[in-house]
């Protein structure tokens, strides 16, 4: 391996993070030393902040506080590991290879082992906040809670995780790399939703790694025994950060070097899979066997849709099952339900829930997080390909329509299928479950006009699994009034819900009964859906007629 | 009747003048060629006439239909071939002439056809059926021609469009390019490729910084330039002043 090679490799990925998507002069702000600025303010604004806090609690309070900082000192390598991986699996594993320079390398006289250091050490660069924000909210800690001895190993030990993480994500990349090209040739059709299926898979259980119960239960586990640990290799740097708070010398030394043996095994598994499973080239995928051309069966106008908006939708929903980078979104509501009903389930232990109404929460939630970040990056999410809309005959009816429609099925299906299942876990009442659909109803119409709205006037066409499909104001403003939007719709059932019994379990109180909430629910989504949308569509006549990309 | 009319048209980005006063008229069966050097606002021209741009001042029509308040109508009459074909790299070629077909109103039974014989000439018809992701530029350069004939365009627009098709395949195009203008479309071509536009084109347009700095037959060009005999690229080097190609050469030191 030659270091000037691995250095040098290593700052064009790095630059190439910074640069996605950019065009025009560097700025002083996408150089590779801005990372250094980064880790620096990363690193002292928690000291600062720490210290200064820690002087108004309580010392009865710092007391209680001391197991749980020693807990958080044994798991920091591992939440590290974790966290790289969970990046890379939803920012990385989908990059495209223009914007992470991937491809050129495949040109260069550069060994797998070479590429695999250099993208590791890129990777470690990028998430290096992480470790510098972790050394800099456990330094007062440890001083606090006389664990000075334990922060250097802590803080090296984290970086070592780091840097196994990024070797993981490495062997993630080969790994789904060869999936796809495999499945793909051999499959066509049929790897392309297992490809979307696998990725859902890995998302949710990721997410669910990350769960609060989740990592309790880890932790819980490290820390009350070792039994388990030889066997798990991804956790041989907490037990030797726990040795080390029990001041077990032997055990912390043995434990660090098996985990600096692991990160090395690490490297030399993803340089081998790199070099067995790359595939440089873009494969050829064949969904259908056949040479012919059959022209799809033209959908007919229903429903109010014509033919062009149907033809939109459905591209749009080959695009969503198709693209790597955009399975996360499909994965998003699936998550988002699986990790609030998990905890539901889980701690619930024949607690009935009757009565209180979870669900509600949660179908407030779906209809305006889930077709919020649908509709905004509608546009976006198009890429250079957005040419094809500008050139053909679309008005801008059309375009919302076709855009649209996709979204409003999975929300709607989302936010019915959360109701339903609260409402067989922890019953509100069918009056209560109308009542809330139909709010619901409104919020998704009125998300999805805000959405498309300030997608199509915000768009970012940088296409990756970094990029967001809306510059970050747009994304904020999105937030922003979307959450406004969906508060305003609901409330009047969330003061029914609150006041009426539905939460309290008490008597109703007069004037906030269903029979005059449903009016004034009715009344507030017919204005703001009419009102987003006339925003939408102004939104869309100005995009269409100007090109953005 | 002009088939595409541009009066007046003016257009920046900030500082930058890309276009600056175009006047641009032309009738239907007519093959013109617009040339001029990297930057000089052809691109924007294109973009502009298609009805994706706004101008800042100035007008433009397609067989009279005002691009800018009725860009929709505009569009149905025009088929438009990008210099870089950015297609729906996840969709198939087949799915993708669907969308394009289903877009322009192309009934199946017509699309069958038309996709057929296009993809059959352009040696395409193998790929009809593989996401377009995996195809090669050229590849997807066919599809976007195809695509762009689909609708059976009144008027045509091509961007540098026979950039990376392989010379049987180019030949076919501009053997098509000239049948279409024989049947009566209005054909607007944008090249560097000086032999092409000489070999295509009835007659050329030639940009320099956001300006046209000529218009007419290759034979009234090079008149103007006071160049009979001469080549186009002679005539277009003069014209743009950039004639001293064999000094720079010389004062490289390879």
């Amino acid at each position: 391996m030659r270091p000037d090679i691995i250095i040098s490799l290593s700052s064009v990925l790095f630059k190439s993070y910074l640069r996605a998507g950019r065009t025009g002069r560097v700025s002083s702000y996408s150089q590779p030393r801005i990372i250094l600025i980064l880790d620096l303010l990363a690193f002292a604004a928690p000291i600062v902040l720490l210290q200064n806090v820690m002087q108004s609690i309580p010392v009865e309070l710092m007391d209680m506080l001391e197991p749980i900082v020693r807990q958080a000192f044994v798991g920091l390598p591992i939440l590290l590991t974790s966290g790289i991986i969970l990046a890379g699996i939803l920012f990385e594993l989908g990059q495209s290879a223009g914007l992470s320079s991937s491809e050129a390398v495949n040109f260069l006289p550069v060994s797998p082992r070479e590429y695999v250091a250099a993208s590791a050490t890129s990777l470690f660069s990028v998430y290096s906040p992480l470790l510098a924000i972790s050394a800099g909210i456990s330094l007062p800690l440890a001083q606090r809670f006389g664990l000075m001895s334990a922060w250097p190993l802590a803080v090296a030990l984290s970086a070592l995780a780091l840097l196994q993480g990024a070797f993981i994500v490495e062997i993630l990349r080969s790994g789904v790399n060869r999936f796809s090209s495999t499945v793909y040739k051999r499959r066509g059709r049929f790897g392309v939703v297992s490809r979307l299926v696998l990725l859902i898979i890995l998302f949710t259980l990721i997410q669910l790694a990350f769960s609060p119960y989740i990592l309790y239960y880890t932790l819980g586990a490290i820390v009350s025994g070792v039994e388990f640990a030889w066997f798990v290799p991804v956790i041989w740097s907490s037990v030797a950060m726990l040795d080390q708070i029990g001041l077990d010398l032997l055990s912390t030394i043995l434990f660090s070097a098996l985990s600096l043996v692991f990160t090395y095994l690490m490297f030399e598994t993803a340089s081998w899979l790199r070099t067995m499973f790359w595939s440089p080239a873009p494969m050829s995928i064949m969904i259908n066997t056949s040479v012919v051309y059959t022209p799809a069966v033209t959908a007919r106008p229903r429903f109010g849709f014509g033919s062009l908006e149907l033809a939109i939708a459905l591209k749009e929903l080959r695009s969503l099952v198709r693209r790597k980078d955009m399975a996360r979104f499909l994965a998003v509501p699936i998550m988002i339900v699986i990790v609030y009903i998990l905890p539901v389930i889980v701690s619930s232990q024949g607690v009935s829930y009757s009565g209180s109404s979870p669900g509600f929460f949660l179908a407030v939630f779906v209809p305006f997080i889930v077709t919020l970040m649908l509709s905004t990056i509608a546009v976006g999410q198009e890429g250079k390909a957005v040419i094809n809309l500008y050139m053909l005959p679309i008005s801008a009816k059309a375009f919302i329509k076709g855009k649209l429609l996709l979204n409003w099925i999975i929300s709607g299906i989302t936010t019915i299928g959360i109701v339903g299942i609260f409402e067989v876990i922890a019953p509100m009442g069918y009056a209560n479950v109308a009542a809330t659909l139909l709010a619901g109803t409104f919020v998704i119409f009125a998300e999805s006009f805000i959405g498309l709205g300030i997608g199509s006037r915000h768009p970012d066409f940088t296409v990756g699994s970094r990029s967001r499909y809306v510059t970050l104001g747009g994304f904020l403003l999105g937030f922003l009034a979307g959450g406004t939007i969906a508060l305003v719709i609901f409330a009047p059932i969330a003061l029914h819900l609150i006041l009426s019994g539905g939460i309290r379990g008490s008597t109703p109180i007069l004037g906030f009964g269903l029979g005059t909430m449903i009016p004034i629910t009715i009344a507030i989504g017919s204005i703001l859906t009419y009102i987003t949308y006339r925003y939408c569509k102004m939104g869309v006549e100005e995009f269409l007629s100007n090109l953005k990309a | 009747m002009d088939a595409i009319k541009a009066e007046s048209v003016s257009k920046s980005f900030g500082t930058v003048r890309a276009v600056i006063d175009l006047n641009l008229a032309f009738g239907s069966g007519e093959i013109r060629g617009l040339l001029g050097p990297n930057g000089s606002g052809k691109s924007t021209t294109i973009k502009i006439i298609m009805g994706i741009l706004r101008p800042d001042s100035g007008k433009v029509s397609v067989y009279g239909v005002d691009v800018m308040t009725r860009s929709v109508d505009a569009r149905r009459m025009i088929g438009y071939v990008p210099e870089t074909p950015y297609l729906y790299e996840y969709l198939t070629a087949a799915e993708y002439l669907d969308f394009i077909g289903v877009a322009y109103g192309v009934e199946p039974r017509d699309r069958k056809q038309r996709v057929e014989e296009l993809l059959q000439a352009l040696q395409m018809e193998d790929h009809v059926n593989e996401i377009m992701s995996g195809l090669s530029q050229g590849m997807k350069q066919k599809i976007a021609i195809t695509a762009s004939l689909l609708h059976r365009p009144k008027a045509l627009i091509l961007d540098e469009s026979l950039n990376g098709l392989d010379p049987r395949s180019a030949r076919i195009v501009k053997e098509l390019l000239h049948r279409l203008a024989r049947e009566g479309v209005a054909i607007l071509f944008s090249t560097h490729v000086l032999e092409i536009a000489e070999a295509i084109c009835d007659r050329v347009t030639i940009m320099n910084e956001g300006r046209v700095l000529a218009e007419g037959s290759v034979q009234e060009l090079r008149s103007l330039a006071g160049l009979p005999g001469s080549s186009l690229e002679e005539v277009f080097l003069k014209l743009t002043g950039s004639e001293d190609t064999e000094k720079i050469v010389e004062a490289l030191r390879l």
